[in-house]
């Protein structure tokens, strides 16, 4: 026994030792801040000293700045880089004077997370990027944050200022709060993520059916897949987050039927109404229901991460897909890769009976803004590192596209300490053009910028492994899929966008009382609420059932609130 | 006195002791100050001792919250079930264990069983997500050889908690079987052989010897397990509910991972915290007031 109990005893201490451990990065870097703090007092001095404001000024001696990184895990470094020590570190240190200091790196999802906490326990970096307004709003509103007004006249470079203006001033008002700016937000209305078609090509023309014209076409194509292999396959994709999931979610759907879920529309007499308890969310959801019944959609769904879901796309199991503009870049080009398989792709379609204008909604603005912490001693780096990353990326003259964007194996911009980086508004969308246009008129004087220079590049090889009977690259067929042709994931961004076909929630960047309370519920009653009708747990008819539940939660009262906010704008 | 005596002799002991109690310290009894923000109306901008109290305020708040009410059923449920099942499975199968004559064969099991706690849940629930798929999972095929309908464990509500009890105690009875292994070994042998001298079989030896041998470990456990009475097991619910099982599936720790960490409502989490931590205190008072009452055991 005393043996056990010893052994027992032991593994309970390795496992404390395990998670005390976890904690440690944490606790160092309690006390980092103040070493830089007096770093900062001792060379504040010599800024006082230099008065004209140089928007590319190196600091002598240099600049310790913290700085927080939400990590891509997807993103590969040349051997003995990362985030603490990649080509953006070292250049901004050699030709800024600016030293970059890594305070925490998290993946994705959890960044935000990991700012909530250091909001709440007052450790935040020196610069940093937000990614939700309500992040936003809670530090202007403690005064938390430094006000960039002055410092953006004076220290934004030309092409800094004319970039993020190219909206109109748009994402300018967004982060704008009394007057003040109090950050760099991204700038215009993300268009690319509305929603296409995806079709596998060698089972479209295997069904030997035309090329679809309506909604309830591409029903019968995903049909005429399905019945080919109907033991393993599906017709269309679905995930757990039916309602916001870039590769395959029900948005598409619903737009085609005029439902815009998760967004504030202006209705016709002018007020503001929630798109998720319209009655043409209803019909969505109705159409849903009966592909599920039919076995269209894999029944398990609600359970299907997106990887998954791209499992199900690459290993041949589904061959529809309604999603974002990505999807050649993943997961379509893993298959390319393997099998060589190819996909079309169509702008979205209305269904036949519905009568109304076909609009697309874009992603609501989240809010992804970049900040400076109040009590920081060089406010103005924040301005100076995003002038750089432009001057090497964003610039026709000066770029060094190998270097600072992407070569051949790695993209380097993702890792740059300010990200995204400001570049031409819709710059896919003018690439596709041009690159079009290059390519079939074998012109290249139409080729301008650092990003044209490197799809043109890639399309251009991707044609000429063609012509010349070889297998492109996956990246050259990547290329060619996004920017070539208006059949191209950009090409039908410009059809969109030439025909006024987009729509964007109108309520952005604001968050009324009750909607910060009730948000996350009534959240979870829709997940909760669709997902049961699509399933069929629940007749459509508890549709009216459950608007009346999202009334009584909250919802009326945030209906309220929100259309005083929209009248007082007006 | 007394107490120079203890040191001179029992040093050694209390330094090993030290760090355990400094763990405990910093992370157990450090973090009750911060129980104040249940009364409070959180505002981070400013620090956390300047902040307004609102008395219990914030304890009507989340008794009106909507789905808090059947957040606290599910989890009382499902944690009702894990508790029986984790008192009754590992003391089962260590008695059963115990009997095994093989010396080898006993510790294989032994290692066996114990191995999945060591995995996170992260990693077991997207397995049990594919081998309980109704098309494609082993478990529905299994089923369907012997002419049973497949069954959507882990979407159908009705079946959802179910499955969370079964997958938790497949993960961690091994784990359990450990001390009450520890408490057989200590079985005086001679007993046995009293009883087999005096004709005992097997089912006697077990029913006389070896369950009162137990006995005071079982109560022990059973008594403190009580104290568990409102954790129904995040991690593993994070990991394996969605949507379709909401309504059957969403447990106070969910909720408040939802309040307090996605929606940064640290006041409202926290109650909801305190208010567990309470009904576990007087559950645990009470069963041990019972324990010392009825089967005459003390632990302190």
């Amino acid at each position: 026994m005393k043996r056990l109990l010893i052994m027992a005893f032991t593994l309970i201490m390795a496992v404390s030792v395990i998670f005390g451990g976890c904690d440690r990065k944490g606790e160092e870097s309690k006390d980092a801040p103040e070493v830089t703090d007096e770093q900062n007092t001792g060379t504040s001095a010599v800024t006082e000293e230099k008065p004209p404001a140089d928007p590319f000024g190196k600091y002598s001696p240099s600049v310790k700045v913290k700085w927080a990184k939400q990590a891509n895990p997807a993103t590969d470094f040349p051997e003995g880089d990362s985030y603490e020590n990649s080509v953006w570190t070292r250049s901004l240190l050699e030709d800024m004077g600016i030293e970059l200091e890594l305070d925490w790196q998290v993946v994705d999802k959890q960044y935000e997370t990991k700012m909530n906490l250091a909001i709440a326990s007052n450790q935040l970096p020196d610069i940093m990027s937000l990614t939700d307004y309500t992040q936003f709003n809670r530090l202007a509103g403690a005064d938390r944050i430094v006000d960039l007004t002055e410092l953006y006249e004076d220290y934004a470079s030309p092409l800094l200022k004319q970039y993020l203006m190219e909206d109109g001033g748009l994402s300018k008002s967004w982060a704008t709060i009394g007057g003040k700016l109090m950050g760099l937000p991204r700038n215009g209305v993300n268009f690319q993520t509305t929603r296409k078609i995806f079709i596998r090509r060698d089972w479209f023309e295997e069904s030997g059916m035309d090329k679809p014209e309506t909604m309830e076409d591409v029903f019968d194509i995903a049909r005429a897949f399905k019945n080919k292999d109907p033991e393993r396959r599906y017709g269309l994709t679905l995930a757990k987050k039916i309602l916001d999931d870039g590769l395959c979610d029900m948005r598409g759907v619903c737009n085609a039927v005029g439902a815009y879920p998760r967004a504030w529309i202006e209705d016709s007499s002018g007020n503001l109404v929630y798109g998720s308890v319209q009655p043409e969310m209803k019909k969505a959801i109705g159409i849903y229901a009966d592909l599920h019944e039919e076995g269209l959609i894999d029944p398990e769904f609600a359970v299907k991460e997106a990887a998954q879901v791209a499992k199900q796309l690459t290993s041949g199991q589904i061959g529809i897909s309604i999603g974002s503009f990505f999807l050649p870049g993943w997961p379509l080009s893993a298959l390319y890769k393997s099998e060589g398989i190819e996909w079309d792709i169509y702008p979205l379609l209305p269904m036949s009976d519905y009568k109304g204008e076909l609009k697309l909604l874009t992603n609501t603005p989240k809010g992804d803004m970049h900040v400076v912490r109040k009590g920081f001693k060089h406010p103005e780096v924040l301005l100076k590192i995003m002038n750089y990353e432009i001057l090497k990326v964003s610039d026709p003259d000066n770029a060094e596209q190998e270097k600072f964007q992407s070569d051949e194996n790695y993209n380097y911009a993702v890792t740059a300490p300010l990200y995204p980086i400001y570049g031409p508004l819709n710059k896919n969308f003018k690439t596709n053009v041009s690159v079009t246009k290059a390519i079939d008129n074998n012109d290249t004087s139409y080729i301008v910028t650092p990003q044209e220079k490197v799809q043109h590049g890639r399309v251009k090889a991707y044609f000429d492994a063609v012509n010349s009977g070889q297998t492109p690259k996956p990246n050259e067929w990547k290329a060619y899929k996004l920017f070539y042709g208006p059949d191209s994931s950009f090409g039908i961004q410009n059809y969109y966008f030439d025909n006024d076909m987009y729509i964007t929630s109108k309520l952005v960047g604001f968050e009324t009382p009750e909607m910060s309370r009730k948000k996350l519920t009534l959240e979870t009653l829709e997940d909760t609420a669709v997902v049961a009708m699509i399933t069929g747990s629940k007749p459509l008819d508890y549709f009216d059932e459950y608007v009346q539940e999202w009334r009584d939660l909250g919802g009326e009262l945030i209906e309220y609130e929100v259309n005083e906010w929209w009248n007082s704008k007006k | 006195m007394n107490l120079s005596r203890i040191k001179k002799t029992n040093w050694s002991y209390y330094i090993m002791l030290l760090p355990a109690f400094l763990l405990v310290l910093v992370y157990h009894y450090g973090p009750i100050g911060g129980l104040a923000l249940a009364f409070q109306k959180y505002n981070f901008a400013e620090s956390i001792f300047n902040q307004e109290w609102v008395g219990l305020e914030n304890f009507r708040y989340i008794f009106g919250y909507p789905g808090f009410t059947r957040a606290l059923w599910n989890t009382l449920f499902i944690a009702i079930m894990k508790l029986t099942a984790h008192f009754i499975v590992p003391i089962t199968v260590s008695i059963l264990l115990n009997e095994v004559r093989k010396v080898y064969l006993k510790r294989y099991i032994q290692t066996l069983i114990y191995l999945p706690h060591f995995m996170s849940w992260v990693i077991i629930s997207s397995i049990f997500i594919d081998i309980l798929s109704p098309s494609e999972g082993i478990v529905n095929k299994f089923l369907g050889l012997a002419g049973i309908e497949p069954v959507y464990f882990l979407g159908e509500p009705k079946v959802f908690p179910f499955t969370v009890v079964a997958t938790d105690i497949w993960k961690e009875f091994g784990f359990r079987t450990i001390v009450y292994f520890a408490a057989l070994s200590s079985i005086d042998p001679n007993l046995y052989e009293a009883a087999e001298i005096d004709g005992a079989k097997r089912m006697k030896k077990i029913r006389h010897i070896t369950i009162p041998g137990i006995m005071p470990i079982i109560v022990l456990l059973g008594t403190l397990s009580l104290g568990r009475i409102l954790n129904a097991g995040f991690e593993q619910i994070f990991n394996m509910y969605n949507p379709l099982v909401y309504s059957t599936g969403d447990i106070l720790d969910t909720l408040t991972y939802r309040i307090g960490i996605v929606n940064n409502e640290y006041d409202i989490a926290t109650a909801i915290g305190l208010f567990r931590s309470i009904v576990s205190l007087l559950l645990v008072s009470t069963s041990y007031y019972m324990a010392s009452k009825l089967a005459n055991y003390r632990i302190f």
